[in-house]
C-alpha cells in the first residue's frame, strides 16, 4: 500500500471518474473511517485537544513545509517536513515568549515569496487579559527551513486590540504582496513589502507607526439589522476576464465582493444578504473565474451554500437572496473552512473531517470523497455541561478546522482541533492547475513570481 | 357560495400491500387516497367536530371529506387565495389573502375578518370556556371569538430583527403545569411565547431567537409545554426543538440554540407537522409524510414515512391515529402507522393537550383521567 500511494504522489495518475459518495453517520463502521478514493498520507497528533487551529502549505514542492497554529494551550505554530511524506515530522515549534501570561491563540497562517525570500504569517488572537493584544500577525523568514527560521517583525494595530482571526496573502495586479486581515469593522489590507522595509528605521518597532503599511481598507456595508459589523474571513482572487483584483468577504449579514484593483477607493460589486438562513457569512470562496461562489455560515444545520454571482455582477440588482445550490457532509453538523479547485471543493467540516465534493453543476453539487479526521463525541452535551453549564449551547465546534491543497501535486492537509496534523491524497486529484479545467489558474495558492495572471499565459 | 356533492366523484382507492410497500416504510399502511382534482391543489386539512369529518382546504376552495365513507360530502368556494383553515364544531375560519373568512359548518358563508393576509389560523378552546380563533397575519396574531368579534392580539416585539415579516404561524395550547393559556407564534424574529389567559392582555413569556432562522414559519409546543417543535422555510433548515425551560424559569434570557433537529432530507424541507408527544408527523415536502420521535429530544429518530410528491399538510385524528396527508400534487391520502392507533396524552405520562380540542370540557384537567 505504502508503495502504491507514493507513486500516488509523484505521477500523474489517469483521472477517476467521480462518483457520488455517501459520508456515513459517526461513527463510521471498522475500515470506512474514509472513502475508498481518499489515502492517509500522514497523520501528526500535535497535543492537547482544543489546541490546534489553521494550515498552511507551501506550494512549491521544492518547500514542503506546512504550517499549523497553535491556540490555548500551546500559542504559536508548528511547522511540519513533508520531504518524506509518509514520515511527516515536526521540525520546529515557536511559541510565543512569556506563553502562560498570554490568553487566546494563534489562528490563521499564510506565507509569501517576496524578493527571494520566503515568509510566513502568522495571525494572532490575544486578549487583553495578557499582554501583545494589539499584535495582529508575527512575521517570520522561513526561507532556510528546515534548518532555522527568524522573526522579522509583527504588525501590530493598536487601536483595534484583539488581533486578526482571518486574514490572506495575495499577489495584487500592481506587483505587491497584500495581507489582508480581519480587523475592527474593517478587513485592513498591509503592503507587506512597506513592512519588511520597515527596518530601515532604527526606531522601535513598537513605537513606529503601525499603519505604516497599511495601504486598503474594505468597509462591511452597512445594512439593516448587520448581525456582525466586521468581517469574518475573505479571499482575495484576481478576476481574469475584467483583468481587475477582487476581494470577497464574509461578514456583517452575509457575503460581499468589491473590486480592489484601486486598493484607495474599493468598489462594492455585490452583496449577497436576506438569504434565508444566512444572518451572517463565515467563509466566501469564489470560482476561479468568479462567476459562482462557496458560502459559509458557521452555524449548526447550514449547509455550504452556493451562489451565482453573475446576476449581480452583469444586472442592475446588485444583491443576491438566494442560493442555486447547497451541500452537506452531516446536516447536524456543518462545515467550517474550505479550498476552491474547481470543480472541487475541499472542506474541513469539523467533526465530520475532510470531504471533497465536486460543484461542476452549482445547483447539484455532490460528495466525492472524505475522511473523518475527528474521532471525538459528536455534539458532546455532556462536555458542554461540563464546560459550560448548559447542554443547550452548541458543542459541534471541533474537529477538521483547516484546509489546504498544493497544486503541485494534489497533496491535501488538514488540521484537525482534536486529532492534529492530516495529509491526505484522493485518487485522480493529482494536482490543480485551473486551464486543465477550463478555468483561469486562479486559487487560493498565488503565484508570487508572475503574479496573479502569469499562470494563464 | 357552496353545494352538496354526495357520493360524487372521488376516487377512494383501497390499500393495496404492494403500494403500501413500495410508497412507505413498512409500518404505514395507505388507507386511502382521494385526488380530489376537481376542486383544485389541496394546501392545508383538519378534522372537524365530529372528527368523522375532514376539512380539506384548496387553493380556492374548501371540500368536506366524510371520512367513513370516503366521499367529499360539501364543497364550498372561497373568494380568494387560500393558506389554511380551521374549524370549531360550529365555524369553520378559512385564512386568505384577503382576510380571514368564516363559514358555518354548512359551508354557508358569514362575515369576514378583514385583517389583510392571514398566513395561518388554529382554533382553541380557551381555559375560560371560549373558543378562539388565532389568525397570524402580516403584523399581528388575532384573536377572534367570531367574524367580528376581535378579543385581544398580539404584535411582533418592536425589537426583534426582520420584524417586518410579521407572523406565519401559530398555535395555542393549555399549560398543565402553571394553569394557564399559552399562545406560540412563529415569524419575523423567531419564535414567541405568550401568556393569553387573559386575551385582552397578552404578555411575552419569551422569544427564541436562533441564528439560522430570521423567519419562523411553523411551531407548536409539547403537551407539557417544556419544547417547542418549529419549522422555518428555506431548503435545508431541518425542524428545530428547543428546550424553551431556560428561559421561562429565568435561567437565561433567551433561547438560541436548538436541543434537536430533524429532517426526512436536508436537501428539502419542511414547514408543517403535528405534534403527538413522542411523535412528530410531519407534511415533508418532497418527502411525504414522515413521523420521528422526539421522546429524547436532542436526538429524534424518523420512525415512519409515505412518500408523496408534494406533502404540504398533515391531519391527525387523535380518537384511531388516521393520519391525513395533503399533498399539492395528488390530493389527500389516509394512511395508518401500524403503533399509532391514536392519542391521548395521559396514555404518555403527559396532559392531553395537542392541537385537537376537547370542545366540551376545555383543557383544564387534560392531565387526569375522568373517573
Amino acid at each position: 500500500m505504502k508503495r502504491l500511494l507514493a507513486a500516488l504522489l509523484i505521477m500523474p495518475g489517469p483521472v477517476v471518474a467521480q462518483v457520488a459518495v455517501d459520508q456515513p453517520s459517526h461513527p463510521p463502521p471498522p475500515g470506512e473511517r474514509g472513502s475508498a478514493n481518499m489515502h492517509v498520507v500522514a497523520h501528526v497528533p500535535l497535543g492537547a485537544a482544543g489546541s490546534i487551529s489553521d494550515v498552511e502549505i507551501e506550494q512549491d514542492l521544492d518547500r514542503p513545509y506546512a504550517y499549523v497554529a497553535r491556540r490555548v494551550d500551546e500559542i504559536g505554530f508548528d511547522v511540519i517536513d513533508l520531504s518524506d511524506p509518509f514520515n511527516a515530522r515536526v521540525i520546529h515549534r515557536w511559541r510565543i515568549e512569556d506563553e502562560d501570561l498570554h490568553s487566546g491563540g494563534a489562528m490563521d497562517g499564510r506565507y509569501f515569496k517576496h524578493e527571494g525570500r520566503t515568509y510566513y504569517v502568522q495571525s494572532m488572537q490575544l486578549r487583553q487579559s495578557g499582554p501583545n493584544s494589539d499584535v495582529g500577525a508575527v512575521v517570520f523568514d522561513v526561507t532556510d527551513l528546515p534548518e532555522r527560521m527568524v522573526e522579522v517583525g509583527r504588525i501590530r494595530q493598536p487601536d483595534n486590540p484583539g488581533g486578526f482571526h482571518n486574514t490572506f496573502l495575495y499577489k495584487h495586479s500592481s506587483g505587491k504582496p497584500l495581507y489582508v486581515a480581519t480587523s475592527g469593522q474593517y478587513a485592513k489590507v498591509f503592503d507587506m513589502d512597506t513592512f519588511l522595509d520597515g527596518d530601515q528605521t532604527e526606531m522601535d518597532p513598537i513605537l513606529r507607526d503601525a499603519n505604516r503599511a497599511l495601504v486598503g481598507r474594505i468597509p462591511v456595508p452597512q445594512t439593516e439589522n448587520l448581525w456582525s459589523r466586521g468581517y469574518h474571513d475573505f479571499y482575495v482572487g484576481y478576476h481574469a476576464e475584467t483583468g481587475t483584483d477582487r476581494f470577497y468577504g464574509g461578514g456583517g449579514s452575509g457575503f460581499y465582493v468589491y473590486d480592489i484593483t484601486d486598493l484607495g477607493s474599493p468598489e462594492l460589486l455585490v452583496s449577497i444578504v436576506g438569504v434565508p438562513g444566512v444572518s451572517w457569512g463565515h467563509t466566501f470562496t469564489p470560482t476561479p473565474d468568479g462567476n459562482f461562489a462557496v458560502g459559509e455560515t458557521e452555524f449548526q444545520y447550514q449547509p455550504l451554500r452556493i451562489f451565482d454571482l453573475r446576476p449581480a455582477l452583469e444586472g442592475e440588482d446588485k444583491n443576491i437572496d438566494e442560493a442555486v445550490g447547497v451541500w452537506h457532509a452531516d446536516w447536524k453538523s456543518l462545515a467550517h473552512n474550505h479550498e476552491v479547485r474547481w470543480p472541487f471543493v475541499f472542506v474541513s467540516g469539523y467533526e465530520s473531517g475532510l470531504s471533497v465534493f465536486n460543484m461542476m453543476d452549482p445547483t447539484n453539487p455532490y460528495t466525492v470523497g472524505y475522511y473523518d479526521t475527528f474521532d471525538g463525541v459528536h455534539n458532546d452535551r455532556i462536555a458542554a455541561m461540563e464546560r459550560l453549564g448548559s447542554p443547550y449551547t452548541w458543542n459541534v465546534y471541533d474537529g477538521a478546522w483547516g484546509v489546504d491543497v498544493r497544486n503541485a501535486d494534489g497533496l491535501i492537509v488538514v488540521s484537525d482541533m482534536t486529532t492534529g496534523f492530516w495529509a491526505l491524497k484522493m485518487d485522480g486529484f493529482d494536482g490543480w492547475y485551473g486551464p486543465d479545467w477550463g478555468q483561469p489558474d486562479v486559487s487560493s495558492a498565488q503565484d508570487w513570481d508572475r503574479g496573479p495572471s502569469g499562470g494563464n499565459q | 357560495m357552496h353545494r352538496s356533492i354526495p357520493c360524487l366523484l372521488v376516487a377512494a382507492v383501497l390499500a393495496g400491500p404492494a403500494l403500501a410497500q413500495t410508497q412507505g416504510s413498512r409500518n404505514v399502511t395507505l388507507d386511502s387516497h382521494l385526488p380530489l382534482r376537481a376542486q383544485g391543489a389541496a394546501v392545508a386539512a383538519t378534522f372537524g367536530a365530529p372528527d368523522r369529518l375532514l376539512y380539506v382546504a384548496h387553493e380556492r376552495a374548501v371540500s368536506l371529506i366524510d371520512i367513513e365513507s370516503r366521499q367529499s360530502v360539501l364543497h364550498w368556494s372561497v373568494p380568494a387565495q387560500v393558506s389554511g383553515l380551521a374549524a370549531s364544531p360550529s365555524l369553520v375560519a378559512v385564512a386568505t389573502d384577503a382576510g380571514l373568512h368564516f363559514f358555518d359548518n354548512s359551508g354557508a358563508a358569514m362575515d369576514t375578518a378583514a385583517l389583510g393576509e392571514v398566513r395561518d389560523v388554529a382554533a382553541y378552546r380557551h381555559s375560560n370556556g371560549s373558543v378562539y380563533f388565532l389568525a397570524a397575519t402580516a403584523s399581528h396574531i388575532v384573536m377572534l371569538a367570531g367574524p367580528e368579534k376581535e378579543v385581544g392580539r398580539v404584535a411582533v416585539p418592536t425589537d426583534v430583527p426582520n420584524r417586518d415579516n410579521g407572523f406565519h404561524g401559530v398555535y395555542a395550547a393549555y399549560d398543565l403545569g402553571t394553569e394557564s393559556d399559552r399562545l406560540y407564534a412563529a415569524g419575523g424574529g423567531g419564535y414567541f411565547v405568550f401568556d393569553v389567559t387573559n386575551p385582552m392582555e397578552p404578555a411575552l413569556l419569551t422569544w427564541v431567537n436562533s441564528a439560522a432562522v430570521q423567519v419562523g414559519v411553523g411551531i407548536q409546543a409539547t403537551p407539557d409545554a417544556s419544547h417547542l417543535v418549529t419549522s422555518t422555510g428555506y431548503r435545508s433548515a431541518p425542524i428545530r426543538i428547543f428546550d424553551i425551560r431556560p428561559a421561562l424559569d429565568g435561567t437565561i434570557s433567551q433561547v438560541r440554540t436548538a436541543a434537536g433537529a430533524w429532517t426526512a432530507d436536508w436537501r428539502s424541507h419542511a414547514e408543517q407537522f403535528e405534534v403527538r408527544w413522542p411523535y412528530v408527523f410531519v407534511a415533508a415536502q418532497d418527502q411525504g409524510m414522515a413521523v420521528f420521535n422526539m421522546r429524547n429530544a436532542f436526538e429524534p429518530y424518523t420512525t415512519a414515512w409515505f412518500r408523496t410528491p408534494a406533502a404540504v399538510d398533515v391531519a391527525v385524528r387523535n380518537s384511531d391515529g388516521l393520519v391525513a396527508v395533503v399533498d399539492a400534487e395528488t390530493g389527500l391520502w389516509l394512511v395508518r402507522v401500524e403503533d399509532f392507533r391514536g392519542w391521548d396524552g395521559r396514555g404518555w405520562g403527559v396532559g392531553n393537550i395537542s392541537s385537537v380540542q376537547d370542545w366540551i370540557n376545555g383543557p383544564v384537567g387534560a392531565d387526569r383521567w375522568q373517573p
